[in-house]
């Protein structure tokens, strides 16, 4: 309601509503009729714009006899003669409002002039015509600034609201990182007592166990070894996010890495009976930017994953090529390929599968595929985001690609050591 | 439904509006485009370039310049060249200011290293003209290698190699310098005007022809050639 009055309370001043040079030439060519001064005035008096012969009688609102005055403060329409000359005067309007006054004057014994009153009435007309016309510009011009201003606001309000709103979940994301920090160091370090201690209770180091004993010690060993690493995670990811991961960047070899990642699980390979291979030496690939023990992480996340899900007789593989370090855009090619200036590595495997509409929540922290209470395959969760943070950080880009039944195809990206001309 | 492109003829006032739209990626060079437009066509026709609301010289909304041709047969043809804003999350600006276009100018980058923003822009340009009920048939299409004084462009040969897959015409321009502006420009409109002639018969009903239209575009954007190439003397 405050807006819609601001803007009817405002009055255009005659420049929002007229153009002066188009007014003068309407009136100029009336000085070859007789006429000797044609002027608009603003209501405070001021000559807005006209024309008149070097000694007619209207440069000045003063200069204008006190009927013409009187007249122009009342808004009539008034013709008067005033010595040797003759004045029309006439109100303008814009609108409901008087914006202006036009004042005609001619010699009193003009001879060719038809009748100053007749001039005057038709060119007020089309002044007002065109008055007119400008007031509907100003006013619809004032209602769209009007409107755009009161979303403006509302827009910045919004936006404060958004702010502090992000803010907060920005400082409780923080707390959440930090607490998940802090549990995951308490909890690793009595762990680390009940491997130690396991590990020397095995090893006979507190007198002689017997067969049962040693079953029991070797179980303990083994879950304390899980919740460790699960823990592990947690505290990795927790750094992650809180951005506290420092990388060594130098350039290395993919193929050493991956041989290293490969010789590491076979054991695991074989034992879930499947085959793991990889085709690096067949191309010469060149050296990447990375640091090597993070992206060993990531392979053997990766690998141990696939391995993870796919069922024995089944085959896990992986191979590098050079692309573009952003996934590809397959929708449109037509201004050509990418600059291949990465290395792609793609860890395949004829497992499960991911249905479609979980592809895209894969690499969330703690998503889990198969969330159900009687689910298969164990993990928090956190392996794949672990994945994908690491690789992100090298400025590399990880996506995945799967058919259910078939297998899953993981693709991620490395920038190369050096960058091809 | 499918929509057409809409030229807009006022029969009253004797006037054909023309829309023309300089689409591509953020800072391709469609306002500069426009800008050199705007200079060459100063003297010729009351046209000024309006530009609303950039931030950072990026554009937020879109800059329009109108040009006025006065053509033979007393029909008055208004040309509105609009640009877009190129960056990704302006996406509802485009697709309104893509609203009945004639004729789309695509301004990609000539970097090797804008690929993909060229590539994703031009299916954003797609999507945007079946958003409008359009398709790439519809609209006058030429396409801008723009920058061509940068380092690692694309090469002649690759430019010919991929215009070789399309039949838009294809343009070099360096923007700046304004080189292929005018090019760019001329061939749009005439591509337009085709479009618009065979859909709509305009010669017959109105009689505006393309020659008179062209022949006057470029006495104003080369004031030494004529509309067939030729330097006058």
């Amino acid at each position: 309601m405050t807006d819609a009055a601001a803007v009817t309370d405002q009055r255009p001043t005659l420049d929002q509503l007229l153009r002066r040079d188009v007014l003068e030439r309407l009136l100029r060519p009336f000085l070859a009729f007789g006429c000797d001064g044609l002027m608009l005035f603003d209501t405070n008096g001021t000559p807005f714009c006209g024309a008149m012969t070097p000694s007619g009688p209207l440069t000045a609102w003063e200069q204008l006899p006190p009927e013409a005055l009187a007249a122009g403060k009342g808004g009539k329409t008034r013709g008067f003669g005033q010595g040797e000359h003759m004045f029309e005067v006439r109100p303008a309007h814009a609108g409901a409002d008087r914006v202006g006054l036009l004042v005609f004057s001619a010699p009193a014994h003009s001879g060719n002039m038809p009748s100053l009153a007749l001039v005057a009435d038709a060119l007020t007309g089309v002044v007002s015509a065109l008055l007119q016309a400008g007031f509907a510009t100003w006013v619809t011009s004032e209602l769209h600034l009007a409107a755009s201003e009161s979303s403006y606001q509302a827009i910045q309000q919004r936006n404060a609201e958004l702010e502090r709103a992000v803010d907060h979940l920005r400082e409780l994301d923080g707390l959440k990182s930090n607490f998940l920090a802090t549990v995951s160091h308490e909890l690793r370090t009595p762990l680390t007592a009940v491997i130690g201690f396991s590990e020397m209770l095995l090893q006979g180091i507190a007198g002689d166990v017997n067969n049962e004993q040693r079953e029991y010690l070797q179980t303990i060993l083994e879950r304390a070894g899980q919740l460790l690493s699960l823990i592990t995670s947690v505290l990795e990811m927790s750094h992650m996010e809180s951005g506290a991961m420092p990388l060594d960047l130098a350039p290395s070899s993919l193929g050493e890495l991956v041989e290293a990642a490969i010789s590491t699980l076979l054991p695991t390979a074989q034992r879930a009976n499947v085959v793991l291979e990889h085709h690096l030496d067949e191309v010469a690939l060149p050296l990447v930017l990375c640091d090597a023990e993070k992206i060993a992480r990531v392979l053997l996340n990766l690998l141990g994953n696939a391995i993870k899900f796919t069922r024995p007789g089944g085959r896990v593989s992986i191979a590098a090529e050079l692309a573009p370090i952003r996934r590809p855009f397959k929708e449109e090619t037509f201004f050509g390929e990418e600059v291949r200036d990465a290395l792609c590595v793609v860890v395949s495997d004829t497992g499960i599968g991911v249905p479609s509409e979980q592809i895209a929540r894969i690499f969330d922290a703690f998503y889990q595929v198969d969330a159900s209470p009687t689910r298969e395959h164990g993990g928090a969760g956190l392996g794949l985001s672990i994945v994908k943070n690491l690789v992100t950080a090298h400025g590399g880009d990880i996506w995945a690609e799967s058919a259910l039944g078939v297998g899953t195809s993981f693709y991620f990206t490395l920038p190369l050591a050096q960058v091809p001309c | 439904m499918v929509a057409a492109p809409m030229v807009f003829i006022d029969i009253q006032h004797r006037e054909i509006t023309i829309k023309l739209v300089y689409y591509g990626p953020g800072l391709s060079g469609k306002t500069t485009n426009l800008q050199q437009l705007h200079r060459m066509f100063t003297g010729h026709t009351q046209c000024e370039l309006i530009t609303l609301d950039t931030r950072d010289d990026r554009t937020l909304f879109f800059d329009l310049l109108p040009i006025d041709c006065s053509t033979k047969g007393g029909m008055q043809v208004k040309l509105k060249l609009f640009t877009v804003p190129g960056q990704v999350m302006h996406n509802a600006t485009r697709k309104i200011v893509l609203q009945g276009a004639d004729g789309v100018a695509f301004v990609a980058d000539s970097r090797v290293s804008e690929t993909r923003s060229n590539n994703e822009s031009f299916a954003n340009l797609k999507q945007n003209l079946h958003g409008n009920g359009l398709s790439l048939e519809d609209v006058a299409l030429v396409i801008q290698f723009n920058k061509r004084d940068l380092p690692g462009i694309r090469s002649d040969g690759e430019i010919a190699r991929i215009s070789a897959k399309g039949k838009e015409p294809v343009y070099r321009a360096t923007a700046i310098e304004g080189s292929g502006v005018a090019d760019t420009f001329l061939g749009l409109s005439s591509l337009s005007w085709q479009k618009l002639e065979r859909r709509y018969d305009i010669e017959r009903k109105f009689g505006v022809t393309g020659e008179d239209l062209l022949g006057q575009l470029t006495t104003m954007v080369y004031p030494t050639r004529t509309f067939d190439g030729r330097e006058s003397t």
